[in-house]
């Protein structure tokens, strides 16, 4: 809202310099944004809350500076003159009818006349106010309207009574169907939900938003009606919003206009109109009220030892009375209720003791209430939080960066690794900022390998990424999104990353993960890792899901990302059910002083035996003193037949009691080499 | 104690400690050692037989032999110097490497880095938790009793338009703030409260430098007996102390509207050179309350909620808000 630092001066006088009033208004809650001088005016730009319509007009924002300042409001004049009937003898109620249909959405309506209005043009003082505030100066009739409009905070709408059928106002919903010229130059078909102003053939307004092109008035309409009226603020603002037609007049009965001002602007228009022109007001209101819509609020007591403890400082009672009675509040108005207030008409946002609370401690300065500390309190750790907190120092620890993206995904590039390894269907947005994301997402990896491709196009030639963040499943039997934590990393390289060993990188970054919050010990083993199909969105073959028990609550694997050279590989498991399964019991366990005797053994195996075939076989074997089993390397190649591979791996023995000798650990291994030799077909290599 | 062991150690020392004593070039020295503590030295040799002492016996051999050890070890190294002999000279300690070159730069050691904007609210939660404030946690994707009616946002408020929100279906929402958290919290838990809420919050707003539609937030809360807005004051004040840990900086409230609080007030952190909007605080409203259930006369309270990336962004000077969701490598490396 724009508001002229001189016509705020027609209603307090202010001698303050500007930058001091903008403070002292922001400082209330009026936010100036900026200031632009004007001539010899200044214009400032405030940032108006949604609660306070009052200050979406001059007025309203004096009163909040009379009150702050301690200084008298100057009293609205709203006098003129006034004939009883017109040159053909007509009185108000013989010139013109008002029939409201929809008491309703029209909670008041106020219509007044002038005839015999001879034309002349706006005043220079009536522009110049106009222009600062950023409006443009059209006739005398359209910038009265829009200067008390701007003064008072009332939309207000004259007709060309002459081209208003059969002299009459009809206050209805509007038909379905029904077309619409605004005075905008658009075009509108109405809907029954719709508020208008008709005549007696046609919708001439829309109801609190906008004129009609066919009655408005020009430079030299003779016979005005001048509609000032109270409209229930939702209906005004969905017709704004379905027809995206916005006004400054929608603009205010949304928020709730003042249900006294109606009348006070229709007289503060005639005042002025006949201190400008030559005209006669005829005598007298067309009027409709809905049944109790102007009856004040109730009493509303205020407690000082409230206000206190709210604020955390004592106000005196007579600065509590001074402010709010600055305010426009009346205290005690008929002596029933000592220590209570009435709420002025245009505070319909104050209705409880809270509310006045806040308007003294406003007035008073909130930024100089006292500061008071808290007393010490501790808080425990959060034990989830913390385990998160160590899975992301050990990404960050191993070269990962973590990123951030959105949650909202697409049925895009990577929807297979959605479908396949998160159950159910996407949850839809209905209203996307972008199209592409119009579901919510159930992985990471799509958006975070998204933020891959986008590193290596820009020439990043490594890029390693992670991610904690939500993703949202679909449940039987629950209405709403499961919301799981998931943790996703990628791995992309142009060169120097492939086959077994980039496997095993990402893999290793699980696997520790695993390690870290102790899931294999938590769950005696029954983690295992199984090879994933084609249709999982990863390059079959060289990826692998993670099971937890039945649970299946991980992935790591290659993917394909064309247009990007090398190899990209990622992982992504569902830490939060895997920090469930973490025991935070963790204690000491005694360990072996005795020195360890290590062998090393290469075997010779065909293709489609597993490592988890031969770790099963060892662990079968329960050979004695057997501390460690440690892959070390897996070999295709010239010295190897076809359709087999070497394995390397070594065994660590040790004993808790005693050196071992060489004799019975060779003894032991040659019991494994046998047993693998009888149940998997391999062969030791030298 | 075996005899005869025993006295093996007692000859073994005296003969070594008299050879070092006589030796007079580095070589015979060097004989002396690998003689006496080598592999196949004589002391390895009499270590060897400990296995055939009476297992009560061993500890106090092997105690007595390591005192031989160390006392040949000293001998070793004093002759070293009597003689002038560098030490490292025939032990098995490696020599310079031949062309080295020790200006080179070290070999790149892998280091990852943490996002922005979730080190900001790390650090956030971390001097929050030093106040007393416990983190709480909700959904993301709310209905509408949490994100709005439980915060006092009556049925035709504008915040709950369509337009204004993302929603999955009727009365299922992405939340728009963090303050349904507070609505979850109390609903679960009788006062005294002290928590914060950091998370995600979505609005489909346009995407400019300093907006996107999805952004974090923390919210906070206190619901105690006597609360009063002067604590929250003192509160704010001293937490943008501690995290910005610069005189310079001044914080002040400016009476603002939002439903959920009253009185309220915007924050607005003066730091090098310039006011910033930080967010939202007020005191809880009565309405809250009384729809979880808490007498607004017994308890008071303060909430109030904060942008974080507007917090890293003044933090680290970074211009565009779109930096943090863009995750370039060149960017996130930064932070590291």
């Amino acid at each position: 809202m724009k508001v002229s630092l001189n016509w705020l001066r027609d209603h307090v006088k202010i001698d303050l310099p500007v930058q001091d009033v903008a403070f002292r208004l922001t400082m209330c809650g009026l936010n100036c944004e900026g200031i632009e001088q004007h001539g010899d005016d200044h214009v400032l730009e405030l940032e108006v809350t949604s609660n306070r319509p009052d200050h979406l007009g001059h007025r309203g924002v004096a009163r909040e500076l009379a009150c702050l300042l301690d200084i008298p409001l100057e009293p609205l004049k709203l006098d003129y003159p006034l004939v009883d009937k017109d040159s053909t003898g007509r009185t108000l109620d013989e010139v013109a009818t008002v029939v409201v249909d929809d008491e309703e959405r029209c909670g008041r309506y106020t219509a007044r006349i002038a005839v015999d209005l001879e034309p002349v043009a706006s005043p220079q003082w009536l522009q110049e106010r106009l222009v600062a505030i950023g409006l443009r100066s059209i006739n005398l009739i359209v910038d009265l309207t829009n200067y008390v409009l701007m003064d008072l905070g009332q939309p207000l709408h004259a007709f060309d009574l002459d081209l208003l059928e059969g002299a009459e106002i009809v206050v209805r919903r509007a038909q379905r169907g029904e077309k619409f010229d605004a005075i905008d130059g658009s075009q509108h078909q109405l809907d029954s939900e719709d508020l208008v102003i008709a005549d007696s053939s046609r919708a001439v307004a829309l109801a609190g938003v906008m004129g009609g092109s066919e009655t408005e008035v020009c430079g030299n309409t003779s016979r005005v009606l001048l509609e000032s009226a109270w409209f229930d603020p939702v209906p005004v603002r969905e017709t704004s919003r379905r027809l995206q037609l916005n006004s400054d007049s929608s603009h205010r009965f949304e928020r709730r206009v003042d249900v006294d001002g109606a009348d006070i602007a229709s007289r503060r228009f005639f005042h002025l109109l006949c201190k400008e022109a030559k005209v006669k007001v005829l005598s007298g209101c067309l009027e409709t009220v809905r049944d109790g819509l102007l009856e004040p609020g109730s009493p509303i007591k205020v407690r000082p030892e409230r206000t206190e403890l709210i604020l955390g400082e004592k106000i005196a009672d007579q600065e509590v009375t001074r402010i709010l009675e600055c305010l426009g509040f009346q205290q005690d108005p008929d002596g029933s209720s000592p220590g209570s207030w009435t709420a002025p008409s245009w505070r319909a946002d104050c209705t409880r003791e809270i509310d006045l609370i806040e308007e003294i401690g406003r007035i008073h300065g909130l930024d100089q209430v006292p500061d008071r500390q808290m007393e010490v309190r501790t808080v425990p750790e959060d034990d989830r939080a913390h385990q998160q907190e160590r899975v992301k120092s050990l990404l960050e620890g191993t070269g990962h960066h973590e990123s951030l993206t959105f949650s909202f995904g697409s049925a895009g590039e990577f929807v297979e690794i959605e479908d396949w390894w998160c159950v159910g269907e996407p949850w839809i947005v209905r209203n996307p900022v972008r199209a592409n994301e119009g579901v919510l997402r159930r992985s990471i990896l799509p958006g975070l390998l998204s933020c891959v491709r986008g590193n290596r196009v820009h020439g990043v030639e490594s890029v390693r990424l992670f991610e904690v963040a939500r993703v949202f499943h679909r449940r039987e039997g629950v209405d709403r999104p499961v919301e799981k934590i998931h943790l996703a990393w990628v791995h992309s390289c142009a060169e120097g990353l492939s086959g077994t060993e980039a496997y095993r990188e990402v893999r290793g970054v699980a696997d520790a993960v695993l390690d870290l919050l102790r899931i294999d010990e938590a769950q005696a083993n029954s983690v295992t890792w199984n090879p994933v199909p084609g249709d999982s969105g990863l390059i079959a073959g060289s990826s692998a899901a993670l099971h937890v028990a039945t649970d299946r609550l991980g992935i790591v694997g290659s993917v394909n990302l064309d247009g990007i050279t090398g190899e990209t590989w990622c992982g992504e498991l569902d830490l939060g059910s895997l920090i469930e399964y973490t025991t935070l019991d963790q204690r000491f366990e005694e360990f072996s002083r005795q020195p360890g005797v290590r062998r090393d053994l290469n075997i010779v195996i065909s293709d489609d035996v597993l490592w988890r075939d031969i770790s099963t076989e060892v662990e079968a074997a329960q050979l004695e003193n057997l501390e460690d089993l440690t892959f070390v390397d897996l070999y295709r190649g010239k010295q190897v037949p076809d359709g087999h591979k070497s394995v390397t791996f070594n065994l660590t023995f040790r004993a808790g009691d005693r050196s071992l000798t060489h004799e019975e650990v060779d003894e032991t291994v040659q019991q494994l080499i046998e047993r693998l030799q009888e149940r998997l077909q391999a062969q030791l290599r030298s | 104690m075996n005899e005869g062991s025993s006295r093996d150690l007692d000859s073994l020392e005296l003969d070594a400690l008299k050879a070092i004593e006589s030796a007079t070039d580095a070589s015979t020295l060097e004989q002396v050692r690998v003689g006496v503590l080598g592999k196949k030295g004589s002391l390895k040799g009499i270590l060897r037989n400990l296995g055939t002492l009476p297992v009560e016996e061993r500890p106090a051999f092997g105690a007595r032999a390591n005192v031989v050890k160390q006392k040949v070890e000293a001998a070793l190294t004093d002759a070293r110097e009597r003689l002038g002999v560098d030490s490292s000279a025939g032990s098995n300690k490696k020599t310079a490497v031949a062309g080295a070159d020790v200006t080179l730069p070290g070999r790149q050691v892998l280091r990852g880095s943490r996002h922005p904007v979730q080190q900001v609210s790390a650090r956030m939660i971390k001097i929050f938790g030093n106040l007393g404030f416990q983190v709480a946690d909700g959904p993301e994707v709310e209905d509408e009793w949490h994100n709005f009616t439980g915060l006092n946002i009556p049925a035709d408020h504008i915040a709950r338009d369509p337009s204004e929100n993302f929603y999955l279906q009727d009365d299922l929402l992405m939340r728009s703030q963090t303050s349904t958290v507070q609505v979850r919290v109390m609903e679960g838990t009788p006062p005294p409260l002290r928590i914060i809420a950091p998370g995600k919050v979505f609005r489909p707003d346009t995407v400019d430098s300093t907006h996107s539609y999805m952004f974090h937030q923390l919210e906070g809360l206190v619901i105690e007996e006597g609360i009063t807005f002067g604590h929250l004051k003192a509160t704010l004040l001293t937490f943008f102390q501690q995290l910005l840990q610069d005189d310079g900086m001044k914080l002040r409230l400016r009476p603002s509207f939002f439903p959920f609080t009253e009185p309220s007030a915007e924050v607005d952190l003066y730091w090098r050179g310039k006011w910033m909007e930080m967010g939202g605080c007020g005191m809880v409203d009565p309405n809250v309350l009384e729809a979880v259930g808490v007498d607004p006369e017994k308890w008071t309270g303060f909430a109030f909620g904060l942008g974080i990336e507007r917090v890293a962004m003044a933090s680290f000077n970074i211009p565009d808000i779109r930096y943090f969701t863009e995750n370039d490598v060149r960017f996130l490396k930064q932070f590291s």
